[in-house]
């Protein structure tokens, strides 16, 4: 760590150096932040669409979801989410602890379970029945689209960090960026809990 | 003996101060690769005022359209000019002329380098450019807005420019929200920051609430309009370009106006934690993604919620207000190109504010007509006179050259003369029953001809304003002669310890700071 930039002086003089730099702006969290509220906001914006359309469309024909599409891939979905967070939170902690080997088990272990909830969806498209050129189908594809993009961003900002840490960019002394993609991984889980309830629970 | 290390590193904000810079490139390539926030920024005002004058002459157009529907003038392309008058006077000017304005200002405000994510905020200009490029485009194969273009293919094109240049517009706004966060210098606390600082972080942080919803709209309505469902998202689109979320969007001129009137005034502002509130409290007033369902359920606009916010309002606008009229009591006034641009601007977000608490009286029966409409002039003439204030205050910072004093004077009789001709005529037309949007056969009552002429005449003026400020930058170039004042204002922060034009690389290593006004305390030590 730039040992040719550190200098050594008496505690006595310290008074007539300058006062220390400010700490390190942690502008990827802070974007990271601000970008997963953005996030938040348009899936939030559609998913008032749809429940305003199943509301109208369940007062006007009392029928909107086809009751044969199962809750079990789901529901395995969401336990897939909650695993996955506490895998990037592993990876926090383990790259805290300049832990690099367990540290990439722990990204593995979320890009693997984050893949599933493509081919979890994708399974319930083909159950849902829908056509997307229909007003159900139309907000059903939207949302749950939107949310299986949100994934895909989360974990290609894991990816991204995972390919950092492995270059060694992340240590117990930064792992801002690792934090930065775990904040964003709770908006991945976050949504895909609102589809749950929203789309699938409450049909 | 007792030792202790002490690294020499610098810090973040002026981690790359005073490094050496590379050469520059120069050029289009130069242009296209640039990551310096000033050039950026620049590029953003300029575009974008470019862009306001297509957007004011499609309004003439549909204000000669209004004047007589019994003929329609243009047909078959109403509908598409209609939809660039909005569309370009609220996202192709007005957000992107305030992002402009903060990318390149506020780095200097706050003592940082450079704007966060400076490739980032490239990238959203140039993606807003092509984006705006593919709204004109659709405009030209007779695209608009959804639901009231005919033509698919157009209207298709439409949502994807819109939606384009938006989700670049909030790329920005995550640079500029960044940038006041995490980039300030020792010492800038938050309740530090320049008036212009605070104002854009309370501007980004609304505009990164509601403006991924206007995106998520636009998708929806993209798949509606793509698989012919006809499924009415198109209702959904309204809020993007009415009340409140227009004060919105011009939001950062508060912030402009309270950095200009104390520096004109040569005095500091009283009770600044209550201004950083009124700021903060506009912003959250004019919160305006919670009328997504208004299009398809009108009710919500009696809803206690959105009346009590159209009053309140008022509140800190007033508030803001007398700090502004407190300032200049109390302080020596010079009448400075930017101090009128700054009051004026002031004034008719003011009135467009008290317009907005009119209409939502139940008994006037305005809304739905073109008092709508009103509200929207008032609050863009607002918002043009507060990017123009910024421009000519910083433009030594900006373009290192002084832009004319007298041109600055003329345009903001000119902005204030647009904003109150076009919205006052507006409002009246809509006292009555003139209804809002498109022009149609019938819907102009006698009497009110007289009245949409007014209004097609304010549109035109704030046409005059944007080629105005064109000639303001053509002419001032030649002032440029490397002998521009550092603060030629007196001014009170940061970024007037810069020099005119700033380096490259930031402002060197500066002083802890102790207040909100660094530099008007060094002067008076």
């Amino acid at each position: 760590m730039a040992t040719d930039l550190a200098t050594y002086v008496p505690i006595e003089e310290l008074d007539e150096i300058p006062p220390p730099p400010p700490a390190r702006p942690r502008v990827l969290l802070v974007a990271t932040v601000l970008a997963s509220a953005a996030v938040l906001m348009a899936f939030a914006g559609l998913m008032a669409v749809y429940l305003a359309e199943r509301s109208a469309t369940l007062a006007a024909t009392g029928e909107w979801f086809p009751a044969s599409i199962p809750l079990t891939p789901a529901n395995l979905m969401l336990a897939g989410a909650g695993l996955s967070l506490v895998f990037m939170h592993w990876a926090v902690q383990a790259i805290g602890n300049d832990d690099r080997r367990h540290a990439w088990m722990a990204f593995g272990a979320v890009l693997i379970v984050g893949a599933f909830q493509f081919v979890g969806t994708g399974f319930l498209y083909s159950q849902a029945g829908f056509t997307i050129a229909s007003p159900e189908g139309l907000v059903f594809y939207a949302v749950t689209g939107a949310q299986v993009a949100i994934t895909g961003a989360g974990l290609l900002f894991a990816a991204l960090m995972a390919f950092r840490t492995l270059g060694g960019q992340y240590s117990a002394r930064d792992r801002e960026g690792v934090v930065a993609a775990t904040v964003f991984w709770w908006v991945v889980a976050a949504t895909y809990t609102a589809v749950w309830y929203a789309v699938y629970v409450t049909k | 003996m007792a030792v202790t290390e002490v690294e020499a590193q610098a810090g973040a904000a002026t981690a790359t101060a005073g490094a050496a810079a590379p050469a520059p490139v120069g050029g289009l390539a130069g242009l296209l690769a640039t990551t310096d926030h000033l050039t950026i920024g620049r590029l953003y005002l300029v575009t974008s005022v470019l862009l306001l004058v297509v957007g004011r002459v499609c309004a003439v157009l549909v204000g000669v359209e209004r004047v007589d529907t019994s003929d329609t003038l243009f047909d078959g392309a109403l509908e598409a000019i209609f939809s660039v008058h909005l569309t370009a006077d609220l996202y192709l000017f007005l957000v992107p002329a305030f992002l402009g304005l903060a990318i390149a200002v506020l780095p200097l405000q706050v003592g940082a380098a450079t704007v966060a994510f400076p490739r980032a905020a490239a990238a959203s200009y140039w993606a807003w450019l092509l984006s705006s490029g593919v709204v004109l485009a659709a405009a030209f194969i007779d695209g608009g807005l959804p639901g009231i273009s005919p033509d698919l293919e157009g209207t298709l094109l439409w949502v994807v420019g819109v939606g384009g240049a938006v989700s670049a517009l909030t790329v920005g706004a995550v640079c500029v929200g960044t940038t006041v966060l995490a980039l300030r210098t020792a010492g800038m606390t938050v309740d530090r920051v320049p008036m212009f600082a605070w104002g854009s972080l309370v501007s980004a942080s609304i505009w990164l609430l509601t403006l991924p919803v206007f995106v998520a709209v636009l998708v929806l309505n993209y798949l509606d309009v793509e698989y012919e469902v006809a499924s009415g998202a198109a209702t959904y689109l309204w809020w993007a370009f009415g009340a409140p979320q227009v004060f919105a969007l011009a939001l950062p001129l508060l912030g402009v106006v309270l950095d200009v009137v104390p520096v004109a005034a040569g005095t500091r502002l009283r009770n600044r934690g209550v201004l950083l509130g009124a700021v903060g409290a506009a912003g959250v007033l004019s919160f305006g993604a919670d009328l997504i369902a208004a299009g398809s359920d009108p009710s919500i606009y009696q809803d206690v919620l959105y009346v009590v916010a159209a009053f309140a309002l008022l509140l800190p606008l007033l508030a803001i207000l007398g700090g502004v009229g407190d300032a200049l009591r109390r302080g020596k006034v010079a009448l400075s190109a930017p101090l009128l641009l700054a009051v004026g601007a002031l004034l008719l977000l003011l009135a467009g504010a008290a317009v907005n608490a009119l209409r939502v009286i139940d008994n006037l029966d305005l809304v739905g007509t073109t008092a709508d409409d009103a509200v929207r002039e008032l609050v863009l003439a607002a918002g043009f006179l507060g990017v123009a204030a910024g421009t000519w205050f910083w433009s030594t910072k900006l373009f290192g050259r002084a832009l004319p004093e007298a041109l600055g004077r003329l345009l903001a009789l000119v902005l204030l003369g647009a904003g109150a001709i076009a919205g006052g005529a507006a409002l009246a037309a809509g006292f009555l029953d003139q209804p809002s949007g498109l022009p149609a056969e019938g819907a102009v009552e006698d009497g009110v001809e007289a009245l949409n002429g007014l209004w097609t005449a304010g549109a035109a003026l704030g046409a005059l304003g944007a080629l105005l400020v064109l000639v303001a930058l053509v002419t001032g170039r030649g002032k440029a002669d490397g002998d521009v004042p550092a603060d030629p204002w007196d001014g009170h922060t940061l970024e007037w310890a810069t020099a005119s034009p700033p380096a490259p690389g930031g402002p060197g290593p500066i002083e802890p700071v102790t207040s909100a006004t660094p530099l008007l305390d060094r002067k008076e030590a």
